[in-house]
């Protein structure tokens, strides 16, 4: 069984894309690759809502499962996913009701306080949380994507299913507007991070 | 940004949003560095724009019960079961099954091989003349007729029946 687990680790996400229709060790695998990542783009896409945001992962994960057999292995299976996640996001921005998205707060989870001590830093970090449920929900998708995921801009496009153009005009309005809104913070440097 | 010429503030800050959103030619790239290295009001814009992702870093992950959970979401949608080592789901095992009984049933007919064409053959011939109770009743009428002392010809009989009948 560890021979086999070690195999499985050492298959590319779309090889086991394309075993884990039967086999369950296969579908685990690639949960335990993408689970953490696509739960922290829904929690924030969700405003922190951390039980919605779960439900959604288990969606993605139950559609990866039952459509798994549609994935274009000449595409990348990590924007084939997100691209699930953010088609379920848009669903769930479209059952609730408009005027509730803009006065909704961010409700950051008591599980996990902010791992950086420096009282500057999270008070930037609950900051830009804050900001970020303000924006709207394509172009919080498209930060989250570049600066959370490190995705290319081609392959936001390919997530949001619109043109290149449209993901540069979308991160240049929202850096700018985040930008002027944090300006007064003075984050001091960070650790070195890779997305 | 294809002059030489000095980098104002303002078109530093669309350079700096630029370059984090989408990455920047060599050439404004180096016309912003060169306007960077003077402006200390740019280069806080600068360090806000690179916070963005180390801000964002956390260590939250979904519960465990989540992945159990979705387990049995899974199950309850589409059972596994195990056949001759290979998992294959349960209605898809059942279907099989049904199939393959199907198939045999469908080629398995013991009487076939004894019916031969010559025994399909009907046994009994169509009788080719007709009954011959056709002329019963002109037979009655004939006797009648000689029980009473009459003499006729069957023909005459035949064309006198309805008066001879009233007669009698």
């Amino acid at each position: 069984m560890r021979i086999f687990r070690r195999q499985l680790a050492a298959l590319s996400d779309e090889e086991l894309c394309s075993k884990i229709r039967g086999d369950r060790a296969a579908f685990d695998a690639l949960y335990d690759r993408y689970s953490q990542r696509l739960y922290q783009y829904l929690l924030r896409m969700l405003n922190g809502q951390r039980d919605r945001a779960e439900d959604l992962l288990q969606e993605v994960f139950v559609q990866l499962y039952e459509r798994g057999d549609l994935f274009d292995t000449e595409r990348r299976f990590s924007t084939w996913i997100f691209a699930i996640a953010h088609h379920k996001v848009c669903n769930e921005y479209r059952a609730r009701a408009a005027r509730h998205r803009a006065t909704e707060q961010w409700s950051p989870p008591s599980a996990s306080p902010p791992v950086d001590a420096a009282h500057e830093n999270a008070a930037f970090r609950a900051s830009l949380q804050q900001a970020l449920t303000t924006l709207p929900e394509d172009k919080r998708s498209a930060f989250l994507l570049r600066f959370q995921e490190g995705f290319s801009l081609a392959d936001i496009a390919r997530v949001q299913d619109c043109a290149v153009g449209t993901v540069k005009s979308r991160l240049f309005y929202t850096c700018r507007l985040l930008a002027d809104q944090l300006r007064d913070f003075d984050p001091r440097p960070y650790e070195e991070h890779t997305p | 940004m294809t002059d030489n010429s000095p980098v104002t503030c303002t078109q530093g800050e669309d350079l700096l949003v630029r370059r984090s959103a989408s990455g920047l030619d060599p050439d404004a790239a180096a016309q912003l560095q060169q306007h960077l290295d003077a402006c200390p009001t740019c280069r806080r814009m600068e360090q806000t724009l690179g916070s963005f992702a180390p801000a964002l870093a956390t260590d939250e992950r979904p519960r465990p019960h989540v992945q159990a959970q979705l387990h049995r979401r899974l199950k309850a949608r589409n059972p596994l079961t195990r056949l001759a080592g290979v998992r294959v789901p349960a209605y898809q095992a059942l279907l099989g099954t049904a199939a393959a009984l199907l198939l045999l049933l469908g080629t398995y007919n013991p009487g076939s091989q004894a019916i031969q064409p010559a025994a399909l053959a009907p046994t009994v011939a169509p009788t080719a003349t007709p009954p011959d109770s056709y002329d019963v009743m002109a037979n009655v009428h004939l006797l009648r007729h000689q029980r009473l002392g009459r003499v006729h010809a069957e023909d005459s009989l035949l064309i006198d029946y309805p008066t001879s009948v009233g007669s009698i």
